[in-house]
């Protein structure tokens, strides 16, 4: 489970130019991330699918697995989905950590035209700066509540993910009461289990991205 | 940043910026020019990211920010205008004139509030405050869509990258010694000038000009005299050379 008031404090401090080039960078991982995870993911449908077939021609021999091959493909399907969306959601992020970085540098140059006693005419963009200055708060409190969401639905999809893993066991001791059938069903087993471990690891490496901004 | 009045009269004042002690040395030197009138400004070329807060807090010794109605930009090069984004954001209200040809590419630099003027490539005339500058192009010397700004009252052709001389930090604004000088001016000529053709279209263009001061956004500025020697050796410079 990922800290959320440590995040929260973490993006209030995202007022450094310093901070937002980590956040940017870092988001740009997680959607990395979930890209690959839903790769995974995708195949974990498809072995679902190929399993289904299976089960049909194995007719009433294999009926726990059919179930069991069916609920997983809807549980990759499900994720698919959640993983394309987190995914949007951290380039959402991303886009706006890298308007705010634009605005704090901008921030920085008119606060230096301001100080400058020479330029007679300097007020004259103080209107620009308070309005820099909203503008970058505004985006600050978008970039929390979006965060806030990516990391609610990080946390779905890790938990979904966990049934996956534990279904896929279940799959192995349903292969082994049809004898005639074992072997098939323990490679479609064990590569469900695989597949949803990686797809967990890569939503690991992202919450834990998270915990690094 | 220095500041320099290159020409004055009752309606309207050149000034010349540029020669910025607190620029880093990695950046390649620029002179910036605007033109003062009663209730607006002209700025042209304002230069790059790296400059900007130097060069606004330098113009606003001259002019209020609102009161900066055009921006131009003669080409797409950064040192000529990749500070875009932050100037969209000091005056929202200019129009930025440059070449339509690079239209959608400055618009990289960041810009969501000015307007863009787009400059077709026979250029055009801005009326501004009674003044009517000349946008005359200059195209391939060196960018592909390039233009001058021409200001028939003050007699003053802002040549862009056309004169531009690689100079030692703190060198004077203008020519004083022109053999001397065109030592400069050869290897940029030669070697960011890809057309002897476009380059005698212009001189012929612009020979037919009255110009007392020929500005250049690097370098020196010719005088007088030093206009005509200028667009002389020019004329016998083959260009589109390089050291290979």
């Amino acid at each position: 489970m990922v800290n959320t008031i440590g995040i929260l404090g973490t993006m209030k401090s995202l007022s450094t130019r310093r901070s937002k080039s980590q956040a940017f960078v870092a988001l740009a991982k997680i959607s990395r991330e979930l890209y690959l995870a839903t790769n995974k993911a995708q195949e974990v449908s498809l072995i679902a699918k190929n399993a289904r077939a299976l089960a049909v021609r194995a007719g009433d021999k294999v009926l726990g697995f059919k179930a069991i091959t069916n609920f997983i493909d809807d549980l990759a399907t499900s994720t698919i989905q959640l993983a394309v969306g987190i995914n949007h959601q951290s380039l959402e992020i991303a886009h706006l950590a890298v308007e705010s970085q634009r605005r704090s540098y901008g921030l920085q140059q008119f606060e230096k035209v301001l100080s400058n006693t020479e330029s007679t005419y300097r007020e004259t963009c103080l209107n620009t700066k308070l309005r820099l200055q909203q503008e970058i708060e505004e985006s600050a409190k978008g970039q929390r509540k979006k965060l806030n969401h990516l990391i609610s639905n990080l946390n779905d999809i890790q938990q979904e993910i966990r049934s996956a893993g534990i279904i896929a066991l279940n799959a192995k001791v349903e292969s082994a009461k049809s004898p005639e059938y074992q072997a098939s069903l323990d490679v479609i087993a064990d590569d469900i289990l695989t597949s949803t471990n990686q797809i967990k690891e890569r939503i690991d490496r992202a919450q834990s991205i998270i915990k690094s901004i | 940043m220095e500041s320099h009045v290159l020409s004055k009269n009752n309606d309207s004042t050149w000034y010349l910026f540029g020669r910025d002690p607190n620029k880093t040395e990695s950046i390649i030197d620029t002179n910036q020019y605007m033109i003062r009138t009663r209730n607006s400004a002209f700025l042209m070329d304002p230069g790059g990211i790296e400059l900007f807060s130097t060069m606004f807090a330098t113009v606003l010794r001259h002019v209020p920010a609102d009161q900066i109605t055009h921006l131009f930009a003669s080409h797409q090069d950064p040192d000529v205008i990749s500070s875009l984004g932050l100037w969209d954001q000091a005056i929202p209200q200019a129009t930025l004139y440059a070449p339509w040809l690079w239209e959608s590419f400055l618009k990289h630099f960041g810009m969501e509030q000015m307007k863009y003027a787009a400059i077709p490539d026979s250029g055009m005339s801005v009326p501004i405050d009674g003044l009517s500058l000349e946008l005359i192009p200059a195209h391939y010397l060196h960018s592909s869509g390039n233009f001058n700004v021409y200001d028939p009252v003050h007699k003053v052709l802002m040549s862009g990258d056309i004169g531009a001389a690689l100079e030692e930090p703190g060198a004077p604004f203008f020519v004083e010694d022109f053999e001397q000088h065109t030592d400069k001016m050869r290897g940029f000529h030669q070697r960011w000038m890809p057309s002897n053709t476009a380059k005698n279209k212009w001189i012929e263009r612009v020979r037919a000009l009255d110009i007392e001061y020929l500005c250049p956004q690097h370098g020196r500025i010719f005088k007088g005299p030093d206009v005509k020697n200028f667009l002389d050796w020019f004329e016998q410079l083959q260009v589109g050379i390089t050291q290979e």
